[in-house]
């Protein structure tokens, strides 16, 4: 049975649950800081799925296509992160505010 | 496949949802932030095994390096300052005092039906989802056809002629997102351009000298990995990459690199990528191409043109987060109390 | 084209740049209008390999929305922005976010590959929450940190479910995907994902709970490029995957179930808007409401896809979903711009200040009466058409049980427009002292007011380019060839 499995499965099962864990950390953090932490993870299953996607075309190399998407993707869930620390790390400066349900 | 590969593939994967989970619960921000770093690090193990070393090389650079960058610099901030303690601002605290900070992790009691609701849901998705990929079909792709037009894209690299060729137009939006993220930076710092670093403690003459011996030798390498791009892993992301953090390191080291540079030529660039994907593409538009498309007999020298100034502008942009997020501290607060002040005189 | 892409340029520019960019828009419909729908492949790439951009009837009418919506809050937002109350913060940044926005906007509506569409949401999104926060005040802050990570969220959803996409058919061309799409399981989740990620940028009830803080939160020009465009957008993606690619695979219980979404939305975000007491976040809850109205849409069109394309309602349906996008984007504009020259002239937005409004503000209180009497749809507006063509189309397709919720969303609105009109028309003894305000705002307020009413005489016009390649083409014919 185990023979049976190929690498690409095992990682792209492995996406599907990053993503779930990440999605209900996102709800479920309260602090801006691992609110974002969590979006970086959501994204990252995200790149992990379509990468180990990719690899199912069973050669030295994955599918150059998804690749290009994935260093797209990385580099769009980068500057969204940059820009949401830097709203942050604003908004704690001006109020001390650091969860949505704080009153400044 | 072998046991052995299934073994070693299984405990990566075990490894990254557990590092997820911990970056994810970890009491303190400062954990969160190291486990997340971590995480990025097994993710570029895990893409190697996929057999995909440029998302390796762009993961571990861009997702991890600049990221992890950022994060333990808001550490910073997010640990030291405080209202209640407006002198906090002026002193460094010892470095083992960052953990002491409380993470906001602690959830009043009254959130366990939330909690409830949203683990049952996302364990639900998780349910579906696992299952959709699981019944998804062997095989497909367009790695056959990627590699079928290979040679008349101008490069012999598929992803790069992916990147810059096939999905050029993608690229481009990319860059232009970085443009607009560094404008969404400054909306949010409330402040367009950039102030010098503070001086916490001045490099010494070793440190200045090999940085000074370092940055060099990074251009250098960063302008390989850009002509590497087209035979190999590498092009203009990463080579961008070592190019931005060849800056964060002289900013580090306390060259004040971009904030004596003058307005202009801190815009330029900005916009340098951006603007000579437009350029090129109006170009082609204007003598009956499509836009974007490359003539077919240039089309090598014309992708490594694009390469070179996506590159500029990607290690230029990736600097400028830092610089930015990095040199605001001070300044701004004296404008808050300035403008505090102001209201205070109105009435 | 339409990709005039912006640079850093400062007013005079950056309002050259939207008339030629509006025009542009107008120019392709036009040529759309005559020629049919075109196709450019990206890099002379074609699909499944390359990117293409695709223009129809339903891309247009949206591209000629943002056109008109833009170039008139452009000119409003020339003055806005040079007053000098308005000059804290980034506020120079305005121009190169906005035409950013407007580039990637247009870029959504021609997109034909479900990647580049991810590109082109996020860079929406971003572009969205730079301007939100644009006047640096905390408020703003807040809700904009909230939009964003929303709607990260909510592109991340999306983003996985292409990816199932092209794991289970190899490609990201809307049309090929269309063809090449089976069902099963995969597909489904993958579209449900597809559809909840979109569902969060547009703000449909229960995921509505960014959209108020941000929307009010926001500078006046700002509050009416979100409220009338951006959620538009994610709308127009919906619609576009529901009706072209996944055509075959939606049920009517999905159908249903998104329609249950938006008629929660209509009476929760009406009722909302009734409750509030400040103008903008009253101006705020009823875009939730009214929301809510476009998505009454998809039941309808869905039973109608499943009983054969030459269903009776389909046309009504279709036109009172498009009018709904339509007279709101039209309307909201107007609305938000009108409270924001009000703003700026009473100093609050408290909705007890607007006494006597009539007597000093007389072409804004006209522009907020006409957006209203649109939001309500009363005859002849643009409002009024989608309203009657909707509550047409429920009846004919036996759904009537969404009628109910359409009237009760109308009194409701009612009762909200009515009340500040009430308190504009109140005569008052005490002088209030008035800042003065620049012409140019209250006369584009009042242009698209007007514009919100006018659409309701114009709708042959606005079919007949619907018309173009568009999803339901044989219910058109069908319905011409009856004789209506």
């Amino acid at each position: 049975m185990i023979a049976g499995i190929e690498t690409h499965q095992i990682y792209a099962v492995t996406a599907g649950l990053l993503f779930c864990m990440s999605l209900g950390g996102l709800f479920l953090c309260g602090h801006f800081f691992k609110k974002i932490i969590a979006t970086k993870i959501l994204g990252t299953a995200v790149f992990l799925l379509f990468i180990s996607l990719g690899k199912r075309n069973a050669m030295e190399f994955a599918d150059p296509v998804p690749q290009a998407m994935v260093i797209t993707g990385i580099v769009v869930a980068v500057s969204a992160g940059a820009f949401a620390l830097a709203l942050a790390r604003r908004i704690w400066r001006e109020t001390g505010q650091s969860t949505f349900e704080d009153k400044p | 496949m072998r046991p052995v590969e299934i073994g070693l593939d299984g405990l990566l994967c075990l490894l990254l949802l557990v590092l997820a989970w911990k970056a994810l619960r970890a009491p303190h921000l400062y954990q969160s932030a190291i486990y997340f770093i971590a995480l990025g690090l097994v993710m570029a193990l895990a893409w190697v095994r996929l057999a995909a070393p440029d998302v390796a090389l762009a993961e571990a650079a861009i997702g991890t390096g600049l990221l992890g960058v950022l994060l333990i610099d808001s550490l910073r901030v997010f640990a030291r300052d405080s209202k209640t303690d407006p002198d906090a601002e002026s002193e460094e605290p010892p470095p083992g005092e960052i953990n002491v900070y409380p993470a906001g992790s602690a959830r009043p009691s009254g959130r366990t039906l939330p909690m409830i609701l949203v683990t049952a849901s996302c364990g639900l998705l998780a349910i579906l989802l696992v299952e959709a990929i699981i019944e998804l079909p062997d095989g497909g792709g367009l790695t056959a056809a990627a590699q079928e037009n290979l040679e008349r894209s101008g490069v012999d690299h598929p992803v790069t002629a992916v990147l810059l060729n096939y999905r050029g137009y993608d690229t481009w939006l990319e860059v232009g997102v970085l443009l607009l993220a560094m404008l969404g930076i400054f909306c949010a710092g409330g402040r367009v351009g950039f102030a010098e670093t503070r001086q916490s403690n001045p490099p010494g003459h070793l440190l200045s000298w090999l940085i000074r011996a370092l940055a060099p030798l990074m251009i250098l390498a960063a302008a390989y990995l850009l002509w590497l791009g087209k035979l190999a892993p590498g092009g203009a992301f990463q080579s961008g990459v070592i190019l931005g953090s060849a800056g964060i390191l002289l900013r580090l080291a306390g060259f004040q690199v971009i904030s004596r540079l003058p307005p202009l030529a801190v815009k330029l660039g900005l916009l340098l990528g951006f603007g000579v994907f437009l350029i090129f593409g109006g170009a082609a538009l204007l003598t009956g191409r499509a836009f974007l498309e490359y003539p077919e007999a240039r089309a090598g020298e014309l992708i490594l043109l694009v390469e070179t100034a996506a590159a500029v502008s990607i290690g230029f942009t990736i600097f400028a987060f830092f610089a930015y997020l990095n040199s605001r501290d001070q300044p701004e607060a004296q404008e808050n109390h300035a403008r505090e002040e102001g209201g205070n005189q109105k009435p | 084209m339409c990709f005039l892409l912006p640079a850093r340029l400062r007013a005079p520019t950056g309002l050259a740049v939207a008339a030629v960019t509006a025009a542009a828009a107008v120019a392709l419909a036009w040529q759309v209008a005559v020629d049919g729908m075109i196709r450019h492949n990206l890099g002379g790439w074609d699909a499944p390999l390359g990117i293409g951009l695709y223009a129809d009837g339903l891309s247009c009418v949206f591209l000629v929305l943002t056109g008109v919506v833009g170039l008139l809050v452009s000119v409003y937002a020339r003055s806005f922005f040079s007053l000098p109350e308005e000059q804290e913060g980034a506020t120079k940044l305005f121009w190169p976010l906005w035409l950013i926005l407007w580039g990637a906007l247009n870029g959504m509506f021609l997109s034909a590959d479900l990647f580049n569409l991810y590109v082109t949401i996020e860079v929406v999104g971003l572009a969205a929450v730079a301007l939100t926060v644009l006047s640096g005040r905390p408020p703003a802050l807040v809700a904009g940190l909230r939009y964003l990570l929303a709607a990260i969220a909510g592109s991340m959803a999306y983003l996985m479910g292409v990816a199932l996409i092209y794991g289970s058919v190899s490609a990201l061309d809307l049309q090929v995907v269309a063809q090449s799409i089976e069902g099963g399981s995969s597909l489904r989740v993958a579209f449900g994902l597809m559809i909840a990620g979109l569902l969060v940028k547009t703000a449909v009830f229960p995921l509505h709970f960014w959209l108020p803080s941000a929307h009010s939160s926001a500078q006046a020009p700002v509050s009416a490029i979100l409220s009338a465009l951006v959620v538009k957008a994610s709308f127009y993606l919906i619609l576009r995957l529901w009706v072209d690619v996944f055509d075959g695979s939606v049920t009517v219980a999905a159908g249903q179930a998104l329609g249950a979404l938006g008629a929660a939305a209509v009476l929760w975000g009406s009722y909302q808007a009734l409750r509030q007491r400040r103008l903008k976040l009253m101006v705020a809850h009823s875009t939730v409401g009214q929301i809510g109205y476009m998505f009454l849409l998809f039941p309808l069109i869905t039973l109608a896809h499943q009983g054969g394309a030459d269903a009776p309602w389909l046309i009504h349906a279709w036109t009172g979903g498009i009018y709904q996008a339509l007279a709101h984007g039209l309307a909201k504009a107007a609305m938000f711009l009108a409270v924001g020259v009000f703003v700026l002239a009473v100093g609050s937005d408290d909705r007890e200040a607007t006494v006597d409004l009539v007597g000093r503000l007389p072409m804004t209180t006209f522009a907020l009466a006409l957006a209203g009497v649109s939001l309500i749809g009363l005859p002849p507006s643009g409002g009024f058409v989608a309203k009657w063509m909707l509550l047409k189309a429920t009846f004919t397709s036996g759904q009537w049980w969404w009628a109910p919720v359409i009237l009760i969303g109308s009194f409701l609105t009612a009762g909200y427009v009515f009340m500040v009109l009430r308190q504009a028309f109140a005569p008052t003894k005490t002088p209030i002292q008035l800042k003065p305000v620049p012409r140019a705002m209250e006369v584009t307020a009042l242009l698209l007011g007007a514009a919100a009413i006018l659409i309701g005489f114009r709708a042959e016009e606005v079919l007949f380019l619907l018309d173009v390649e568009a999803p339901f083409q044989e219910a058109v014919e069908a319905e011409e060839g009856g004789g209506l």
